[in-house]
């Protein structure tokens, strides 16, 4: 009786599992085969697409990094991230162009855009502790939705602020960023990409080693397994807390200065928009992973800039669709996101 | 003067008739009060209160309108724009030559004083038209009962749901009259059922005195091929009425014109950038690129990246509707000097030269605002409160009477010598579009939107 019951169990479970591969492999299949066309048809145009797909990846991973780190530490999803992004954003037009008054490349240029990174970054970290301390602290052990609720008011209170700030119009900034290229068989990579790219590794390697090295890292780490646990053992769970906020905010207001500077037009709703991908990208590369985050970012700017730059391309009009196809289909077959296996250690 | 005093007379008489019944009403209060209080809780007290003030005030406004029959009634003007957001300054300056002009005129039309009154059709959040907003606004206009005419909308999808809105006005239908809608499926037939969708009642009420895409598209695209020589272009819209309308007008034409059109693809506002989008068409080559749609759509961005990627506007060329006409931002922008735009009607610089009604209005406006309007959508509000002014003394004073003005019989005919266009402004009665079909070709040059060339279309 025993031995016929698992015959008859067993067949879906199989059958289930073969079809979930088969098409996943099919869709993999499909992917490739758009691609190698695409690579096949316009070699130039492939790789410049990427390219420029990088370069918003780039920008995405910094802000989905802030997500990722406040996620992992209180599983909060911080929706008034991508409006503290948009707020750096306008700290940044505002500091470098209205108060320092730089327009061009140059040596004080150059200092101009270093002082107002430290500067954007400070402002950031600054808001997003007063957040915390403000909002979400005291409903650290309210329901669940309380505090998701309150991310979400915080956002649109942000947004006001914005508004009010930077007026309903998008605005358009001057760079203090170098405006050449470098041509690599007719590919063009903007100096300002390279200059985003190793400011998002810098920061990306500076907070793995913050988390994996450091006390401040550790407390942070304990917290985000056990808070009670982290108390006993003597960690100020307010104080890691209120740090990790920091260090998310200070992330957020560089993105801000990336983004002002690289791309140049500031809006007050940009952070909505911006929050969505970030949060996405996040999510697909898994959440509470730092590394995660990063790769989330990068593929899906990688995804936007092939589909809007590819000659096999659905065009711009269905990047968003395209996005969240992707991250939909990431989820049904791997639910934890790309990177999301170590649920252990989550910031 | 004397006529102006017997209206305001009058508007006195109102009033104190208005203050008898409040205080008739303010003493049955009081009694009923008094009553009240003997024998039920406080609490329903001040319901009652509530309601018998509530009720009062809706007998004192009806026995306001009632007694606003005769002559020198007072009859309000809505006017229609997107105040906030991009378009704000445009539309402060079309609502201020307006004003301008009404008080020329001493502020009547035959024997109606007529008043403007402000409706904002943006929010601050969208930057832009809002259609939620768009459509309380449209009953907004119905429910207001002195309210005989609208003058707007500045965009044509606001118009698109405001119209049929007006049009079933059941004390209507009621004048709506744009001087910037220039999509073409509001008064001809353009997409399936349009125009009749929208006007449900069967009856006209939608007029504009601006002409339509279909003529600014094809110019745009006769001057790209003839005055600019272009062979290969690629067509950008933002998926807005308007701009998919303009583009489509404009992609047709440059086909006939010989001219190859590369593509027909949307932009989509909310994205950061267009790096990507530029790319894939820079592998196709074009002369040239038109952007079919409102700068409000992350224009500044758009053109900065078409730059960015394909070079300046003298190696291929850019061009756009009147929907990126008249923005200071896009003005000062040195990445759109050079853009070509083209002006669904007169050119201020124009209609300055010819002198007449129009040269006079714009120097009122420079002695009090200080400088020009920045936008000439201004001279076609007035000429479009020309026209409603026209349809006011024509009528009986009723929002049926002046769109009846408009749509039956001989229709609006402003005489060249009164327009502020400096020529004659006649309304077909039959569809609700104007007689004049101009479009102006502008350069972007110094920062300053220059005028080219008239290019009249036929």
């Amino acid at each position: 009786m025993t031995s016929t019951t698992q015959t008859l169990t067993a067949p879906p479970l199989r059958t289930r599992a073969v079809v979930e591969r088969a098409v996943g492999l099919a869709i993999l299949l499909a992917l490739s085969v758009w691609l190698i066309a695409n690579l096949v048809h316009a070699p130039g145009q492939f790789f410049q697409s990427a390219i420029v797909g990088l370069a918003n990846g780039t920008l995405y991973a910094l802000i989905a990094l802030g997500y990722t780190l406040v996620y992992g530490i209180i599983e909060l999803i911080n929706f008034a991230h991508g409006d503290l992004f948009m707020l750096g954003t306008l700290f940044s037009g505002f500091l470098v162009t209205t108060v320092l008054g730089l327009k061009v490349s140059n040596l004080s240029g150059w200092l101009g855009f270093v002082l107002t990174m430290v500067a954007a970054m400070a402002f950031c970290a600054l808001i997003n502790v007063a957040i915390e301390f403000l909002a979400y602290r005291r409903l650290r052990r309210a329901p669940k939705l309380a505090p998701l609720i309150t991310a979400v008011g915080m956002s649109f209170i942000l947004q006001q602020v914005g508004l009010r700030w930077n007026g309903s119009q998008p605005k358009q900034w001057p760079s203090v960023l170098p405006t050449g290229e470098l041509t690599i068989n007719g590919v063009k990579i903007e100096y300002a990409t390279l200059i985003v790219a190793s400011v998002t590794i810098a920061l990306l390697i500076l907070m793995t080693w913050v988390v994996t090295r450091t006390r401040a890292g550790r407390a942070m780490r304990a917290t985000a397994q056990d808070q009670d646990a982290a108390r006993l053992m003597g960690i100020n769970v307010n104080r890691t807390i209120s740090f990790t906020f920091a260090l998310g905010g200070a992330l957020a207001g560089a993105a801000g200065v990336m983004y002002q500077q690289t791309i140049g037009t500031t809006v007050f709703n940009l952070g909505f928009q911006m929050g969505l991908i970030a949060f996405t990208a996040a999510v697909l590369g898994g959440i509470g992973n730092l590394t995660g985050a990063v790769l989330g970012g990068v593929l899906i700017g990688l995804v936007q800039g092939l589909n809007d730059g590819l000659p096999y391309g659905l065009g711009q009009r269905w990047s968003q669709s395209v996005v969240f196809t992707v991250l939909i289909l990431v989820m049904v077959f791997k639910p934890t996101g790309l990177l999301g296996q170590n649920v252990g250690e989550k910031v | 003067m004397g006529v102006r005093g017997a209206g305001s007379a009058a508007v006195g008489q109102r009033w104190v008739t208005g203050l008898r019944v409040e205080a008739g009403l303010q003493a049955s209060v009081g009694a009923i009060m008094i009553i009240e209080r003997t024998r039920m809780t406080r609490r329903i007290t001040a319901l009652a209160v509530a309601t018998i003030t509530l009720l009062g005030g809706a007998a004192c406004s009806k026995a306001n309108n009632s007694g606003s029959g005769g002559g020198g009634k007072t009859v309000i003007v809505g006017v229609d724009l997107p105040f906030q957001g991009t378009s704000a300054d445009t539309s402060n300056a079309v609502y201020n030559s307006m004003q301008l002009y009404l008080d020329s005129v001493g502020g009547k039309a035959g024997a109606y004083t007529v008043q403007l009154k402000k409706y904002d059709d943006s929010t601050a959040a969208a930057g832009k038209w809002d259609p939620a907003t768009c459509t309380a606004n449209g009953n907004a206009h119905v429910a207001n009962l002195n309210e005989v005419a609208v003058m707007g909308t500045y965009n044509s999808g606001c118009a698109q749901l405001e119209a049929p809105i007006l049009n079933q006005d059941p004390n209507g239908p009621m004048l709506m009259v744009s001087n910037s809608n220039t999509y073409p499926g509001l008064t001809k037939p353009w997409a399936p059922n349009e125009p009749q969708v929208f006007a449900p009642s069967g009856k006209k009420n939608y007029a504009r005195v601006i002409t339509t895409d279909d003529y600014q598209g094809t110019a745009a695209a006769r001057f790209a091929a003839k005055d600019l020589g272009v062979k290969k272009v690629y067509v950008l819209n933002d998926n807005e009425v308007y701009g998919q309308g303009v583009a489509k007008a404009f992609a047709e034409e440059a086909a006939k014109q010989g001219i190859t059109v590369l593509g027909n693809q949307a932009w989509d506002g909310k994205q950061p950038n267009y790096t990507a989008l530029f790319t894939s068409i820079q592998a196709a080559k074009p002369d040239m690129i038109y952007l079919g749609g409102i700068y409000d759509n992350n224009g500044g961005q758009l053109i900065k990246d078409k730059v960015k990627v394909l070079g300046d506007n003298k190696a291929v060329k850019l061009m756009g509707p009147d929907g990126f006409t008249g923005y200071t931002d896009l003005d000062k922008l040195p990445q759109a000097e050079g853009m070509y735009f083209t002006f669904a009607g007169l050119d201020q610089s124009q209609l300055v030269t010819a002198g007449g009604k129009a040269a006079e209005l714009l120097n009122n406006y420079k002695a009090k605002y200080g400088s020009t309007p920045d936008s000439s959508y201004a001279l076609y509000g007035v000429a479009a409160l020309q026209v409603i002014l026209q349809a006011i003394a024509k009528s009986d004073g009723t929002k049926k009477g002046v769109s009846s003005a408009v749509f039956n019989g001989a229709g609006i005919d402003i005489a060249a010598a009164d327009s502020v266009l400096g020529k004659e402004v006649k309304i077909d009665p039959a569809t609700g579009d104007v007689n004049a079909i101009d479009i102006s070709v502008l350069q972007l040059t110094g920062g300053k939107e220059t005028f080219l060339k008239p290019y009249p279309v036929n």
